[in-house]
């Protein structure tokens, strides 16, 4: 016999259970930004290959460089390029490495505000940090959870000067495409594809 | 008398009104110096690092703290205080064409080899990999006129090896916590009225930015740092303290004085000798040297100061019913002896290399001179009208043995210091350790220069010691390659010898081989034509460029740069090259030692001062025991018995050496003020006990000896008992060591005086 006890215990089940069911229409309904971030923050380290297409108004034909590509939260950033020519570039938090034809620069991102802001572009996503990304562009988010563009557009003259926009495209928390428009017209497009664990 | 008096002291006045004082420190540098010396000396005078004022702003927010950079600098720049400010921002675009147009003359490590089809189709590469890397950004204007990448390489050159970072386009601290400036000052490093000034208007300039167009007041704050910042701050503290304790010791003997007479009149006389003393002494110094110097006149009115003893000891000796004059006469001997003993003490230091001390000496001799002439003959036509003395009772005389055991500890205390002298010049400057490290964290994150080492490149023209700093630019590089420094500044840098511009203008090749030998190298690169033709322009532009003189650069912040780094010589030019950096000391000079090549040579500016004033100090001990010597020889002639001699020289003796051993049991070890306040104790002590060494001819006679001695030696504890209590090193030197001094010449005259004669020499 069912007590009155054993009838709440039944309808909580329901309801649990009618949650559990409505939960993925919930989450489609709510995909939005924050939670594409948090997604990005659960991944603590990532590598990918790439390639590279730039347009610069100087040159007759796109530069075309490939390689490979490392992430570990939340801010470190390597790019290797392996073709044409070998480079690699790596970002320590403020620190920038720039090795290329067995010279190493460093350079402090901070004083660079521009390159800063663009490395910011690629680390603040790849580290599902928000705010950081808020505080160069202002951030708008398309697409569908299996197939997003976030599009970053300058919030300041000094940066607006120097990139017009930049498209960053992808699927769930898989980065496939970056996208830069520099103001002076120049734009670069990286394909990118992750290599799995 | 009181006609010559009045003369003299017109005299004096008339001298002293056209009598510049110098308020630097240079008066304590030896005048008789080798070139070495003398490059010290002018380094020191107004040097690199006595100018460089060190700014750091904190507080409020990163762009608020950029923004205040910008407008303190832009004050700084129209104000007239700095000859040059610098903060991080960007070049205006004015100068960088400058540099621009001038970079095949000003950047090194461009050859012919550069401008070939080889070495252009290098660069161009390179270029390629730039444009395609984070830093595509910066070159790309650039590029058409400068695809070798001169102008970047010229630019990072001029900023050093270790610039500082920036944030919203001005230098920072690494934490970004603090935005950083830089200004080198138009006033000597050693004026620090100057300083003091140029540093004040720095003061109002960022208060006067702190409000904002809304009314919202910054919470931001400057701090300021560098050889100015501790110049001024130490004059303020030290003249601060003097005008404390002078205020403090006038009261304090005015009281023991009035105490004494009970009468106002024989207090405010007995001030009488001492400013004549000052005033004739000061005219003399300034009749002699054209000049006097600030601390001269300082520490020559504490050497002078036992001259106001010389009243107390006619006010105290005058008998019941006596008039003034005969007391006066009666202790003629005395006080001539006191005064002679002190004048020649003191003009031994005429000898000495240091001009200050010269001046000193001169000071001091001439001032005990007129201060004892104005007691013996002015002051007693001069009513003091009524006073009675206090019966003292009698000294106790002390026990010979307490005396010799005394004596003998200090001599074993004297034998086995190891550690007597202290050359540190870092000890005698009372700013706080704290403050030095600030500047010494702020020197790193700006890349600054420390103020301690110079490399120093000496050739017989301005042109032969640029081009000898060019020479050994490569070895420099490796230094900084190997960390023994971290970075260096050339004048070089900014004005090349007319030789290296001559050749770099030779390597450019003509028109036709340019564009041959550019296209060439373009075959195959995905340039667009014709996109460098305006380096083409430039190349050929740039072969008829006249060679850049020192002229050409007024007006541009590179001006001030050479000016401090090129310096002529005697006979000579001397290219300076400020080291940052520097960890190990032993290192460097290692390494200098090794490279070992003619005409370069390190200065190592605390090292070498310290020498120097090692030197002076020795000699001042040489000249101080040559003055003991004669002194001796006076008293011989003065008092006629070698036994009186020997009685009225050992107590002060013994009062020096049982003060110095003294000082040496606390732990604290001498320098040169040390030595000037021994002088001032052999004074004093030889005045107690000349005037405890007059045989008394009865009990009361004897009574007021005591009274006099007793009397001045209060006066004298009090006044430097004050200045021992600061916390300025130099006068807590001066004050404890003739604190001491004092009091042991006290002890010793007393047990030393003679018994009551039967019989009156004096």
């Amino acid at each position: 016999m069912p007590s009155g006890k054993s009838l709440i215990n039944v309808g909580l089940r329901l309801l649990g259970l009618g949650l559990f069911c409505a939960s993925p229409l919930l989450a489609a309904a709510d995909w939005g930004l924050p939670l594409l971030m948090s997604g990005f923050a659960a991944v603590e380290e990532s590598r990918a290959r790439f390639q590279e297409e730039k347009h610069l108004a100087m040159l007759t034909e796109p530069l075309m460089l490939s390689g490979t590509l490392r992430y570990v939260r939340p801010d470190r950033i390597e790019k290797h390029i392996t073709q044409p020519y070998a480079e690699s570039l790596r970002i320590d938090r403020d620190r920038l490495e720039w090795e290329s034809q067995g010279r190493t620069r460093i350079l402090s991102l901070r004083s660079q505000p521009q390159i800063w802001a663009l490395a910011e572009s690629l680390r603040a996503t790849l580290a599902g940090d928000l705010p950081a990304l808020q505080r160069h562009y202002a951030v708008k988010l398309q697409g569908t959870r299996t197939q997003w563009t976030i599009t970053l557009e300058p919030r300041y003259d000094s940066l607006a000067q120097f990139i017009e926009q930049i498209r960053l495209q992808g699927r769930d928390n898989q980065l496939r495409e970056v996208e830069i428009i520099e103001a002076s017209g120049d734009r670069s497009l990286m394909r990118i594809e992750e290599i799995p664990n | 008398m009181r006609l010559v008096w009045f003369a003299v002291l017109l005299l004096s006045v008339v001298q002293l009104a056209r009598t510049p004082i110098n308020l630097d420190l240079s008066g304590f540098l030896p005048s008789h110096a080798q070139p070495t010396q003398r490059l010290l000396i002018d380094q020191m005078r107004d040097g690199v690092g006595g100018r460089l004022v060190l700014l750091a702003i904190s507080g409020d927010t990163t762009e608020n703290r950029a923004r205040l950079s910008q407008q303190l600098a832009a004050r700084m720049q129209q104000g007239d205080h700095f000859s040059l400010v610098a903060n991080g921002a960007p070049l205006p675009p004015e100068q960088l064409e400058w540099l621009m147009q001038r970079r095949y003359l000003l950047t090194p490590g461009l050859s012919a080899q550069s401008f070939s089809a080889a070495g252009l189709r290098q660069a161009l590469e390179a270029d390629l990999r730039l444009l395609a890397s984070p830093l595509g950004g910066m070159i790309q204007a650039w590029l058409p006129r400068d695809p070798s990448g001169a102008m970047l390489m010229l630019l990072q050159s001029l900023a050093g090896q270790n610039p500082p970072v920036s944030q919203h386009g001005v230098w920072f601290s690494h934490d970004g916590k603090r935005a950083l400036l830089l200004a080198y000052s138009q006033a000597p490093g050693m004026d620090a009225r100057a300083q003091e000034r140029a540093l004040a208007s720095i003061r109002a300039d960022f208060s006067a930015n702190l409000r904002a167009d809304d009314g919202s007041v910054s919470p931001a704050q400057l701090q300021l740092s560098g050889a100015p910042v501790f110049a001024a701050d130490a004059r303020q503290q030290i003249e601060r303290a003097a005008q404390r304790t002078t205020g403090l010791s006038v009261l304090l003997v005015t009281l023991i004085l009035w105490l004494a007479y009970r009468a106002w009149k024989p207090v405010a006389y007995s001030l009488i000798p001492l400013l004549t003393g000052l005033l004739v002494g000061a005219a003399a110094v300034g009749a002699w040297f054209g000049s006097i110097h600030g601390i001269t006149l300082a520490f020559g009115a504490i050497l002078i100061g036992e001259a106001v003893d010389y009243p107390a000891y006619l006010y105290t000796h005058r008998s019941a019913g006596e008039t003034l004059t005969t007391t006066a006469w009666r202790i003629r001997h005395a006080l001539r002896l006191a005064m002679l003993t002190t004048a020649l003490g003191a003009l031994f230091m005429l000898l000495s290399d240091l001009e200050g001390l010269r001046q000193l000496g001169l000071l001091a001799a001439a001032g005990a001179v007129a201060a004892g002439l104005t007691t013996r003959w002015v002051l007693p036509s001069l009513d003091p009208g009524v006073y009675r003395l206090p019966r003292l009772p009698a000294w106790p005389r002390p026990p010979r043995w307490l005396a010799l055991l005394l004596l003998a500890g200090a001599m074993v205390a004297l034998v086995r210091a190891d550690l007597v002298w202290d050359d540190d010049l870092a000890h005698l400057s009372p700013t706080p350790p704290a403050a030095l490290e600030q500047d010494r964290l702020l020197r790193g994150e700006l890349g600054a220069p420390d103020t301690r080492f110079l490399l120093t490149f000496t050739a017989p023209t301005a042109e032969a010691a640029l081009a000898l700093s060019e020479q050994h630019q490569p070895w420099l590089e490796s230094l900084v390659r190997d960390g023994t420094i971290t970075g260096y500044a050339l004048a070089a840098q900014s004005l090349p010898s007319q030789t290296a511009q001559q050749a770099r203008r030779a390597a450019l090749p003509d028109p036709a081989t340019a564009r041959r030998d550019l296209d060439l190298a373009l075959e195959g690169l995905p340039f667009r034509p014709g996109s460098f033709a305006p380096f083409l322009r430039d190349i050929e532009h740039s072969r008829s460029l006249p060679l850049i003189q020192r002229t050409d650069l007024d007006g541009t912040p590179w001006a001030t740069r050479v000016d401090a780094l090129l310096v002529p010589g005697q006979g000579h030019w001397i290219a300076l090259a400020p080291l940052s950096g520097v960890s190990q000391a032993a290192r460097l000079t290692t390494a200098i030692d090794q490279h070992r090549a003619p005409g370069v040579a390190l200065l190592d500016i605390k090292g070498d001062t310290e020498t120097l004033l090692r030197n002076a100090r020795k000699q001042a001990l040489l000249l101080m025991l040559a003055g003991i010597a004669m002194i001796a020889l006076l008293l011989g002639i003065g008092l006629g018995s070698v036994g009186t001699v020997v009685r009225t020289l050992l107590p002060v003796l013994a009062a020096m050496l049982t003060s110095t051993a003294t000082l040496l049991a606390l732990g604290i070890r001498l320098n040169l003020f040390h030595l000037i306040s021994l002088l001032l104790v052999l004074g004093i002590g030889m005045n107690y006990a000349l005037f405890f060494q007059r045989r008394a001819e009865n009990g009361e006679a004897a009574q007021r000896a005591g009274l006099a001695v007793g009397l001045c030696g209060l006066t004298s504890l009090a006044a430097f008992s004050c200045l021992a209590l600061t916390s300025i090193p130099v006068l807590h030197a001066i004050g404890l060591t003739v604190l001491l001094g004092t009091l042991f010449s006290l002890f010793y005259a007393a047990v030393w005086r003679p018994d009551v004669a039967p019989n009156n020499p004096g």
